[in-house]
């Protein structure tokens, strides 16, 4: 009797020290809104290897897109079917922080800090009201794609791209007289954040990167600097083909893929378009800066991705901790960034200069491209984050797409450069109200 | 058994009991969101989820007070207006050529559903490419024929922007509506044309004195209903045009959305459906007391 009791005991106590020391992971939901399947794919991969590796943590990604984002992530937490972190980007972090559930990382980014060096143009973005409130991951910005294969029928050199405005417009001339292109760039116009970041970026060469005073609430993008860069960007609409004013992201990329025009300013997810989707090989895709006015600067739209914290819970924050500490590692990071080679860029120094980032074959042969990029994006603005603070109203500037409202005020409606401008300003104005 | 069963099938209750589930349903999908949407148009609230403060009629008054507002108001009657004509003569005609007899009619009459059937984001991405003035092949045939000397902005134009979406729309609603007519159509007596053939009437004479008359309840509803779905339609426009060029096709559904979205002044949004929703009931309201009336006078 008394080894039957004593049995019982035994299993008992076991079973229960069993239930009590078993820990189920820490599961996190992780929503991203990297949409194309590659990458989606990638970012799968990598969040199986870390739960992998780490069986106390399970990284779950889920895909958004941006298109969607900004109704369906309030929606989402208010009801309680939120994620624990996300991909954030600087407008859209001070959108959601206004929900109050956005989490201060000041703990991680020290720890982040003392073993990699951040850009400052990646990591500033996120540090406002006191606090960081997220980790940079990757960046991206604005180039010159041209097609060497269009300038050479031409009769221009295709190793010596348009370096200038003046240049440009010459280029475009050129282009147009040889016939080789009816059409020789294209612009996106259609009220869409595509035609805001070719707006802005011409702003930023052009020293017009400042849309707000030093206090948060004065709008000064009325000024002399903007109305050039927007009169420089109707001369550049007239070079586009018809039904610009409607183009956003991918009819810029078709045409210039299919040789319809000969150049576009966009970001570097280009080359890992044209191998997939060009009409010839990677080698006719040229790069440059985006060409610069005289007396302005060398520079783009640059910003930094980032991951938000939005739980409070202490234990999904020390995973969260980990997560990003072992995406950070410059052999993990480079595998996140050949998701799409070329675009998606290094924010910290450390990824920039390893092996593991240089090691991708499209990265190899698009060398020059990348660092073009890279070089840009040490002169990388964004707007309402050009002031060493962060405007708390840039985020309903950016929604509503005042800029490319503004552009549309000339191409559509053909005011001038200069009234499209102060009506801009003033669209801004009752925007941050 | 039987007389319990007739008993139970007559007692309020249990019918009250039935439809429970669905009245809960229309509650909770129904209900809750149009008092949620009356809460906010009364109070200030930018974004979902932040802290509202109580605003009176002041979401009203500035909407009411906004040029965009009226603008968007005459627009979209004129976008109601012409989508009900082009929608109605157009299932008239196409259900007119349905009732023929004539060899696959039995496939046409099928295929004839598809623009209704498609989802929306299939047929403006469709569209798109079709119209598209680099790539579509509408300009290409135009530009070979010699018909136009530059490719037409179909989609992107202030001039041809709200033509061409009005013609899409309609265009995919046709279909829909003609299956209705063409039910209606068949319940003419084909004595009655066959009288006034004997009487020596014309084509036209039948079709104004028999069938009109006789498809004419139907054509009060298929009004209505064109009516209603041509002022509330927000997704055909927006995959088009998302409004644009420059608000050229922004109806008031549109109008409402870009505020809540893109401008994030959900209250002021609320407002504007508020308001929208009064347009639309009093609209009805005087349609249905009209049709009653006139039933009533010819008894």
């Amino acid at each position: 009797m008394k080894f039957k009791a004593l049995l019982i005991f035994t299993v008992v106590s076991f079973l229960l020290l069993s239930i009590v020391t078993y820990a189920a992971p820490v599961k996190l939901v992780f929503w991203h809104m990297e949409a194309r399947p590659h990458r989606v794919e990638r970012i799968k991969e990598l969040c199986e290897l870390f739960n992998s590796q780490h069986p106390d943590i399970q990284i779950v990604p889920q895909v958004q897109s941006w298109g969607e984002i900004y109704q369906l992530a309030p929606a989402a937490i208010q009801a309680g079917r939120g994620p624990d972190f996300m991909l954030a980007i600087p407008d859209f972090l001070t959108y959601i922080k206004a929900l109050g559930v956005v989490q201060p990382l000041d703990d991680i980014i020290e720890s982040l800090t003392s073993k990699y060096t951040f850009f400052d143009s990646a990591l500033e973005p996120y540090h406002f009201d006191g606090h960081y409130w997220a980790v940079p991951i990757y960046g991206m910005d604005f180039v010159l794609w041209y097609r060497k294969d269009l300038f050479e029928k031409a009769g221009l050199d295709p190793n010596r791209p348009p370096r200038t405005w003046k240049e440009l417009l010459e280029t475009c001339e050129k282009l147009k007289a040889s016939g080789v292109v009816k059409y020789p760039i294209a612009v996106p116009g259609a009220i869409h954040m595509a035609t805001d970041q070719l707006i802005y970026t011409l702003m930023v060469v052009n020293r017009a990167e400042h849309i707000f005073g030093e206090d948060p609430d004065e709008i000064t993008f009325n000024n002399p600097r903007t109305v050039e860069a927007y009169a420089f960007y109707k001369k550049l609409f007239d070079y586009s083909p018809p039904g610009s004013a409607a183009w956003a992201w991918d009819q810029p990329r078709t045409a210039l893929f299919t040789g319809q025009v000969a150049m576009v300013m966009e970001k570097g997810h280009y080359i890992k378009g044209w191998i997939d989707n060009a009409n010839a090989p990677l080698e006719v895709l040229g790069c440059a800066p985006v060409p610069v006015p005289e007396g302005g600067q060398l520079g783009s739209i640059y910003y930094s991705n980032g991951l938000m914290l939005l739980t409070k819970d202490s234990a999904k924050r020390a995973a969260f901790k980990k997560f990003v500490e072992w995406l950070h590692q410059p052999e993990i990071m480079s595998r996140l960034l050949h998701m799409d080679p070329g675009f998606f860029l290094p924010v910290t120094r450390e990824t920039l200069y390893s092996d593991a980032f240089w090691s991708d074959p499209v990265i190899k042969e698009k060398v020059a491209a990348v660092l073009i990029e890279i070089e840009t994006s040490k002169h990388g603005k964004l707007f309402g984050f050009t002031r060493n603070r962060v405007n708390p109203n840039v985020g309903a500037i950016s929604a509503a797409n005042i800029l490319a409202w503004t552009a549309q005020q000339i191409t559509v409606k053909g005011l001038s450069p200069e009234e499209a401008v102060r009506l801009g300003a003033r669209k801004m104005e009752e925007a941050i109200k | 058994m039987k007389h319990f069963r007739e008993k139970l099938l007559k007692d309020p209750v249990f019918g009250l009991i039935l439809v429970m589930p669905l009245l809960i349903w229309v509650a909770a999908t129904l209900i809750y969101p149009v008092f949620s949407a009356v809460w906010l148009s009364f109070v200030k609230m930018r974004y979902i989820g932040v802290p509202a403060k109580p605003a009176g009629f002041s979401n009203f008054l500035k909407i009411l007070a906004d040029d965009e507002f009226w603008d968007t108001c005459i627009r979209t009657g004129w976008w109601v207006a012409i989508n009900v004509i082009l929608q109605v003569w157009g299932s008239i005609i196409v259900a007119l050529i349905l009732n023929q007899d004539f060899k696959g009619k039995n496939i046409v009459r099928n295929w004839i559903i598809l623009p209704w059937v498609l989802p929306t984001i299939v047929l403006a991405i469709v569209w798109k490419w079709i119209l598209d003035p680099t790539h579509g092949v509408v300009n290409y045939i135009l530009l070979k024929m010699g018909t136009v000397g530059m490719p037409i902005e179909f989609l992107s134009s202030p001039k041809w922007a709200m033509p061409t979406v009005i013609l899409l729309n309609s265009w995919r609603w046709i279909p829909y509506f003609s299956i209705v007519v063409l039910a209606a159509l068949q319940t003419v007596p084909r004595d009655l044309y066959e009288a006034a053939a004997m009487d020596g009437a014309s084509s036209w004479a039948k079709f104004w004195n028999i069938t009109i008359p006789t498809i004419y309840p139907m054509l009060k509803v298929v009004t209505l209903n064109s009516f209603l779905w041509s002022a509330n339609i927000f997704d055909t426009i927006w995959l088009l045009t998302r409004g644009g060029p420059l608000g050229h096709t922004t109806t008031l559904p549109v109008y409402i959305y870009s505020k809540a979205f893109r401008d994030f002044r959900f209250s002021e949004a609320a407002a504007t459906s508020i308001l929208m929703f009064l347009g639309l009931l009093v609209f009805v309201v005087v349609y249905l007391r009209l049709l009653f009336r006139e039933e009533g006078a010819t008894g």
